[in-house]
């Protein structure tokens, strides 16, 4: 075959897989986005229940025109009805998906509209929908789409690229259509309340830095206007310590629905109880870029102190301070006079009148020891103040005022990493000092990834941390564990490789791995006055694993553990992403998190995003 | 009868500390490449210049892959490793072919007793580190149990050697001894969190000796200063009519200051003054593998330099019998979280003159550079140069050096 032979085949097969990708999408789409039709059964609890369910390939976020008959078609020879100028009265989203009916909530409708058992709803069917390209050469992609899915109503693709905004974002008045947004290897579609429903292609390039603007107003203002999402969370205090409720009080009754409003998704009938596996279903999808941190974060903390949330972040070598409560804005950066792989950041406030401290844990392979050290925020300035500390630190809000005010050292075992022994540590005379804690700890706890908050709502705090991908629950006295999850917590990127035989045997190198977690946050989310615990989470590659080389992260989410009947049961919020996470906090208004890509094996950072999920 | 008594205690246990818990299989290892070539290949004590020994281009490749089964909790493992080893630049043809050898190096189950969480319990082939090091450092088949009590740690083990070939060869090598027992105690405390001591007594009862190990070893940090020492006194009978008596002394001091550091190190081994008499005073470790050339001194040439079928120079230290002084000094620098670099001196000595009454065996200037092209994957490059002592001199020995650089993936 000659050289310009080979050529032009290879030009027709590349142009010929090209054409196959954007058909592809085009199917998949089609199929997710397929007209179904059923009818309304009845309105429950503020929802409305429809006859579809999962075997018609419903999903939840699905949307459905409640649809009014029009005026009728007649063929104007043969004179007969060949159709209905079909109107959507009102649009129903899918929030629950049963055995032979799904639950919908109500997005909007036209003024004075009742919906009502019998009427047919419709999936998708006219419904606005937008195309927003920031690839610049997805014209082709729009026109499979227009292709695949004829029942939307398109907004042309001129249009809807001069009014998308730099970076996307809910648009400024929400109206009810779809919106899908592709960045030239990813698409992806998102609904009225901006959340993704669905994703095709493979993981997003990286967005522009910075919180997203708010878009001009979309160019189409044919859709119904959107309702706002019902019953907004409660606006609690910052680590706020709820009423505690009597012991035995009944949070839930035994067949209660999920309360309206709730961010998040759980199981109606937990399947198994303190220990066990239980099943989980996926939650609304919708998370919003804040802004791009830098590369390879592994690990962060976050602290409210004067007002300003704190946010401290390391990428194993340098630690960054960013102020929240400007946007996302770096005000100090600190590392160890010395090289070592810092593993974790933790704030600690001693006392309401005492500095703010940052505590960091952080390792030398070389050596097999623990080189932690302790800084102070002075200002915007992050100053030194102690190196070589030989222990683990973490710090936990033991009094329940939102600070964490004891700073704990643990000590380095060097068969386990996380020894046995810890301490309570104070700062005196200008050095670290440690003693016996005063408060009974679980045998395997872990100053990382730890917290004391009263989960169980009987107002005694219980002890959580993740540790081996499993949130481990003890009580007070650490005595009794209460719970343990199912190998799905943490996953974060800050794992320490140490030999298991350093100590004995220098022959003989055999890497064990301790992952540092992130600490989940205790948080009433659903305004019942006990506190759910928000866990970051993921599912790993289960078997062959190189612990090491790869992340070997499947998906991550944020989970929720909420105790409800007396038992523990697991829900999420928000989609499942590719990476992982390496940090977490609520606010009043919205979860913000940290999701990093897994370094390179040949040495280059991922690329870190701090995301939002809103809860208002 | 006594391994079947072994066997049914080992199910026992295994039995009463498994829960009903998820197994996770994992995988992690190291994997080397080696390029190095060395002017001359000494061979033990014998012709040690260039004309005599053939200089060598010698690629090496090293696989140690562990393969590892484990509860959600790590209380209970099961550990198998092994090493491959592959060399071209000797002898043979190109291709794989009888080039290599596999190594089964890990074969052991670890658990905690589960009436006793501070203990944890090692049973099959496993790592197995005596004395600093000094005494034993490698993989031995045993059961060991050690136990955490606040700063105090505990180990008891129990190890046996070998029996491949069924045949007391009568060498006091403690692998060629059939049916040797080895019993280890090791006891450690902290004494603060930069500081702790630890003591240690070996005893081996085989057919052919019954030598004892007593120890005390530690190692502090002080600011800049780190160090550890070990002292070590061999006793027990050789034969019926000799004793062993033999001691060693080990001292190691590092300063840091900013990204450097300065190590000064030095070891002192008795040799046997004379072999005719009822004691012997050379100092030696648990079997063949012991030896008094450890490469933590730094040295890339003249510990090195191994034949791996003739014995190697290291021989001229472990095998002569005349006592090791060594001494060695270091210079390091971190460039960068990536980058390092260490130049260091290594002066080797004997402790007994030799038949022709010298006892300084050489000096070796050496060096490396590391680079950790990530977190996994790491390059180094390193040299050493053998300036020869009388000892050397004698045998009209040209000067050793030695180049290697390594590739190493670590999982």
């Amino acid at each position: 075959m000659s050289v310009k032979r080979m050529v032009v085949f290879g030009m027709a097969v590349f142009f010929g897989m090209c054409s196959s990708v954007s058909a592809l999408i085009g199917e998949e789409v089609g199929k997710d986005f397929q007209p179904v039709s059923g009818y309304v059964i009845t309105a429950m609890q503020g929802e409305y229940l429809v006859d579809l369910d999962a075997s018609q390939r419903l999903a939840i976020g699905d949307i459905f025109a409640v649809v009014r008959p029009g005026e009728k078609i007649i063929h104007p020879v043969t004179r007969k009805v060949i159709g209905n100028l079909e109107k959507a009265k009102a649009y129903l989203q899918v929030t629950r998906i049963q055995s032979g009916y799904s639950y919908t909530r109500l997005l909007g409708s036209d003024q004075g509209t009742k919906i009502e058992a019998g009427d047919v709803v419709r999936r998708f069917q006219n419904l606005p929908a937008l195309f927003w390209d920031y690839s610049g050469a997805g014209e082709a992609i729009f026109a499979e789409l227009q292709s695949a899915l004829p029942h939307l109503e398109w907004a042309d693709y001129a249009s809807a690229q001069a009014s998308r905004p730099p970076v996307p974002a809910p648009p400024a008045e929400q109206r009810i259509a779809l919106t899908f947004i592709y960045d030239g290897s990813r698409l992806e579609a998102r609904d009225p309340y901006f959340r993704i429903i669905h994703t095709y292609g493979t993981t997003t390039a990286p967005t522009t830095a910075g919180r997203a603007s708010s878009a001009t107003p979309l160019v189409t203002n044919r859709g119904m206007k959107l309702q706002p999402l019902p019953a907004p969370v409660p606006n609690y205090a910052w680590g706020s310590v709820p009423q505690a409720r009597p012991q035995g009080t009944v949070v839930y009754p035994q067949s209660a629905a999920q309360p309206a409003g709730v961010p998040y998704k759980m199981d109606s009938q937990p399947l198994y109880s303190q220990g066990g596996v239980v099943r989980y279903s996926a939650a609304f999808p919708g998370f919003q870029n804040v802004g791009e941190l830098p590369r390879g974060i592994v690990m962060s903390d976050f602290v409210v102190v004067d007002g300003r949330r704190l946010m401290a972040a390391t990428n194993g070598s340098t630690i960054y301070v960013f102020d929240l409560s400007t946007g996302l804005t770096k005000i100090a950066q600190g590392a160890p006079s010395y090289f070592a792989e810092i593993l974790s950041v933790k704030w600690w406030k001693p006392a309401a009148g005492k500095e703010l401290y940052l505590a960091m844990t952080a390792w030398r392979e070389k050596e097999q020891k623990v080189v932690s050290a302790l800084f102070d925020m002075e200002g915007n300035n992050l100053r030194l103040l102690q190196e070589n500390i030989p222990h683990i630190l973490g710090s936990v809000d033991h009094n329940g005022d939102g600070m964490p005010e004891l700073l704990l050292a643990q000590k380095y075992d060097g068969k386990k990493f996380f020894g046995r022994d810890i301490y309570q540590c104070d700062w005196q005379d200008g050095k670290l000092e440690t003693s016996a804690p005063s408060f009974p700890l679980p045998l395997d706890f872990t100053v990382i990834g730890c917290l004391y908050a009263d989960i169980t709502g009987d107002g005694q705090p219980e002890w959580a941390y993740v540790r081996f991908n499993i949130l481990f629950l003890y009580s007070a006295d650490g005595q009794n564990r209460i719970y343990e999850s199912p190998k799905q917590m943490g996953g974060s990127l800050s794992v320490a490789r140490f030999n298991l035989f350093a100590e004995s045997n220098r022959e003989n190198e055999q890497s064990e791995f301790a992952p540092f977690e992130v600490t989940p946050v205790a948080v009433d989310l659903d305004g019942d006055n006990v506190k759910e615990l928000v866990v970051a989470s993921a599912e790993k590659i289960a078997y062959g694993v190189a612990d090491g080389l790869l992340s070997g992260v499947k998906s991550s989410w944020l989970g929720v553990i909420k105790f409800r009947d007396g038992m523990f049961v697991k829900g999420t919020i928000g989609e499942k992403m590719e990476i992982p996470l390496a940090g977490l906090t609520v606010t009043s208004n919205e979860i913000l998190f940290i999701a990093s890509q897994p370094n390179k094996l040949l040495g280059g950072k991922g690329t870190s995003y701090l995301l939002s999920f809103p809860l208002r | 009868m006594k391994a079947l008594r072994v066997l049914l205690i080992s199910l026992v246990a295994l039995a009463l500390a498994m829960p009903a818990m998820a197994m996770n299989v994992t995988t992690s290892g190291n994997m080397y490449q080696w390029f190095g070539y060395q002017n001359m290949m000494p061979s033990e004590q014998g012709d040690w210049t260039e004309d005599a020994s053939e200089a060598t281009f010698r690629y090496h490749t090293r696989a140690r892959l562990y393969f590892k089964a484990e509860d959600d909790e790590k209380k209970v493992r099961g550990t198998y490793g092994f090493e491959m080893d592959l060399e071209s630049g000797i002898e043979g043809d190109l291709g794989g072919d009888a080039a290599g050898n596999v190594e089964t190096r890990f074969a052991y189950i670890d658990f905690e007793l589960p009436f006793d969480p501070a203990s944890r319990v090692y049973m099959g082939l496993m790592p197995v580190g005596a004395g600093s090091d000094w005494v034993f450092d490698d993989n031995a088949m045993g059961v060991k149990v050690a136990r955490s009590m606040g700063p105090v740690t505990a180990g008891l083990a129990w190890v046996r050697a070998s029996d491949d070939d069924g045949v007391d060869d009568g060498d006091d090598q403690w692998f060629d001894n059939d049916n040797a027992d080895v019993f280890l105690l090791d006891l450690g405390f902290d004494i603060n969190d930069n500081a702790s001591m630890g003591a240690f007594i070996y005893y081996e009862d085989s057919n052919a000796a019954d030598p004892i190990w007593l120890g005390i070893d530690g190692a502090m940090e002080s600011g800049p200063f780190s160090g550890q020492f070990a002292a070590i006194y061999l006793t027990g009978d050789e034969t019926d009519a000799v004793e062993y008596s033999a001691y060693l002394l080990f001292l190691e001091g590092t300063y840091s200051f900013g990204n450097n550091y300065v190590q000064l190190g030095w070891y002192w081994a008795t040799g046997d003054d004379d072999a005719g008499d009822d004691e012997n005073n050379q100092f030696q470790g648990l079997g063949n593998n012991a030896s008094v050339t450890n490469t933590w001194t730094g040295s890339k040439a003249f510990f090195e330099a191994l034949d791996l079928e003739a014995g190697g120079s290291d021989a001229y230290l472990s095998d002569a019998g005349l006592g090791a002084n060594v001494a060695y000094l270091n210079f390091g620098h971190e460039f960068s979280e990536k980058a390092d670099a260490r130049v260091g001196l290594v002066w080797i000595n004997y402790v007994e003159d030799d038949a022709n009454g010298d006892s300084n065996v050489g000096w070796e200037v050496n060096g490396e550079f590391g680079y950790a092209i990530s977190e996994n994957l790491q390059f180094a490059i390193a040299a050493g140069y053998v300036l020869n002592g009388d000892v050397l001199d004698e045998l009209d020995a040209d000067n050793l050096y030695r180049i290697t650089s390594q590739i190493k993936l670590s999982f």
